[in-house]
């Protein structure tokens, strides 16, 4: 009986201590939230994408309340909700340019091997070795280390072969860009021309490693009416702030290597 | 002595008797939060953290509430109770003080209520009839214990990720079978349990 009795009153009184040094804690410790980060995080897709640059769409809710940074960041979000995320803030949302990600290099597997590759398939691992088994140092390595990081399937590889993105797909995240160890993929806005080859050799060193590459004859940058394209330590860039769509330097390349991202894309990348 | 036997406790519980490896406790956390090293850390520095203050508390639960009335029964539940609240207590104390320690813990501070690790070092310690300072060095040894052991799980997870493994044995099965091998390797310590 004494057993029984002590054993109750020491439980109960466990728990009681317990639940009065909560309640006490819970009002000592209170830290004020923001109600606005969480209607905002509902607003989120809550995909954690990190297209926006932070690691959760929690992350991104705080710092946009604490106004760090713009709504339009999402590049998930449609367009209403972004504006109702500028509306709970009392700021205006500009729709941002779509943007996608594009694989610059356009020979991929048309490059000359400069050894027989029989590792581990993958390009994390290939680039370890003289930066792969071609020539162009440029070159993609056609794994499809990228296409694997791909959360919306926006990426695929056929065998061994340049990845064939789906603009339609891709948000932009920026997840295969970071994996990418040429840093080869870059996150363009679509409707835009860009140069889908990153050699920084130039004429004859091109034309030896690759048939298709780039050789740097800048008929792009002398073509441009708006003197948007610009030669920059050995690669072409394009301001895309001064660009007009005029799409001049596509037509211009005698080798068809610019081309007007768009959310239609027919060809595919060469496979080996 | 005296160190030489906490110096003993600490090895003992570190490596020996490593809580993963060896006893077995902790597992579900062990296999879930693995899978990048810098979680691992994470995970590793807040269990090291709740256990040791655990041992702690439960200690003096022990020796004067428990041990005086007999009552060496209710050990499991109460040591559950004093976790759980003791947990929910520093959670709220950081974020109120240490919002950067809450950004780093982040979640795995809640998660580490119910691990059956600091359960199990609590209980432990009470069976052995450790003093207060034994305790803690058990705790201490204990939790970095357990960071070892997840640590070298995250990193071989994140050599795993190049690696051809068949499709039957992809995720899972093939972490089982590492974690196997990992104790079997841990077991080899055995022998050097000085008692």
């Amino acid at each position: 009986m004494w057993t029984v009795l002590v054993g109750t009153l020491i439980l109960c009184g466990c728990g009681i201590v317990a639940g009065v040094t909560l309640v006490g804690a819970a009002r000592v410790f209170a830290v004020k939230t923001d109600e606005r980060v969480e209607t905002i995080e509902a607003l989120l897709p809550g995909a954690n994408c990190g297209g926006c640059g932070n690691p959760s769409c929690y992350n991104y809710a705080v710092k946009l309340v604490s106004g760090e940074v713009e709504p339009n960041r999402c590049v998930l979000s449609k367009q209403e909700s972004l504006q109702a995320i500028g509306d709970i803030l009392g700021i205006k949302v500009e729709a941002a340019l779509r943007r996608a990600a594009s694989v610059c290099c356009l020979g991929g597997m048309v490059a000359a091997k400069q050894y027989e590759y029989a590792g581990m398939p993958s390009c994390r691992v290939a680039v370890l070795y003289t930066l792969g088994d071609r020539q162009c140092q440029w070159s993609c390595l056609g794994f499809g280390d990228c296409s694997k990081m791909c959360k919306f399937d926006a990426i695929y590889n056929k065998g061994r072969s340049i990845p064939f993105i789906d603009a339609d797909k891709c948000t932009g995240c920026g997840a295969c860009a970071a994996v990418c160890p040429k840093d080869l993929i870059k996150i363009l806005p679509v409707g835009f021309p860009y140069v889908v080859c990153s050699t920084k050799e130039r004429g004859k060193a091109v034309s030896k490693e690759c048939p298709i590459g780039c050789i740097h004859c800048l008929k792009c940058v002398k073509g441009c009416p708006e003197g948007a394209i610009k030669e920059i330590g050995g690669i072409i860039k394009i301001e895309y702030s001064k660009c007009i769509q005029c799409y001049k330097c596509v037509e211009e390349c005698p080798r068809k290597i610019l081309k007007v991202l768009s959310t239609v894309r027919q060809e595919e990348g060469a496979t080996a | 002595m005296e160190k030489a036997n906490l110096l003993a406790i600490f090895i003992a519980v570190m490596i020996t008797n490593n809580v993963i490896l060896s006893q077995f406790l902790g597992l579900c956390a062990y296999f879930g939060v693995s899978d990048s090293l810098r979680s691992a850390f994470s995970m590793g520095i807040t269990v090291t953290f709740v256990i040791v203050i655990a041992s702690a508390v439960s200690w003096f639960l022990d020796y004067y509430l428990l041990i005086p009335y007999h009552m060496e029964f209710l050990k499991t539940i109460v040591f559950i109770l004093v976790i759980a609240t003791l947990v929910q207590l520093i959670e709220m104390f950081i974020a109120k003080n240490i919002p950067l320690l809450q950004r780093m813990l982040g979640i795995y501070l809640p998660l580490v209520t119910t691990n059956c690790a600091v359960l199990g070092i609590t209980l432990v310690n009470s069976n052995e009839g450790f003093n207060f300072i034994e305790s803690l060095v058990n705790g201490l040894g204990a939790g970095l214990g357990y960071m070892l052991a997840i640590c070298l799980m995250a990193g071989i997870r994140g050599r795993l990720m190049f690696a051809k493994v068949p499709r039957a044995m992809q995720g899972m099965p093939i972490n089982f079978l590492i974690g196997a091998m990992m104790a079997l390797a841990f077991f080899g310590f055995q022998g050097f349990l000085i008692k």
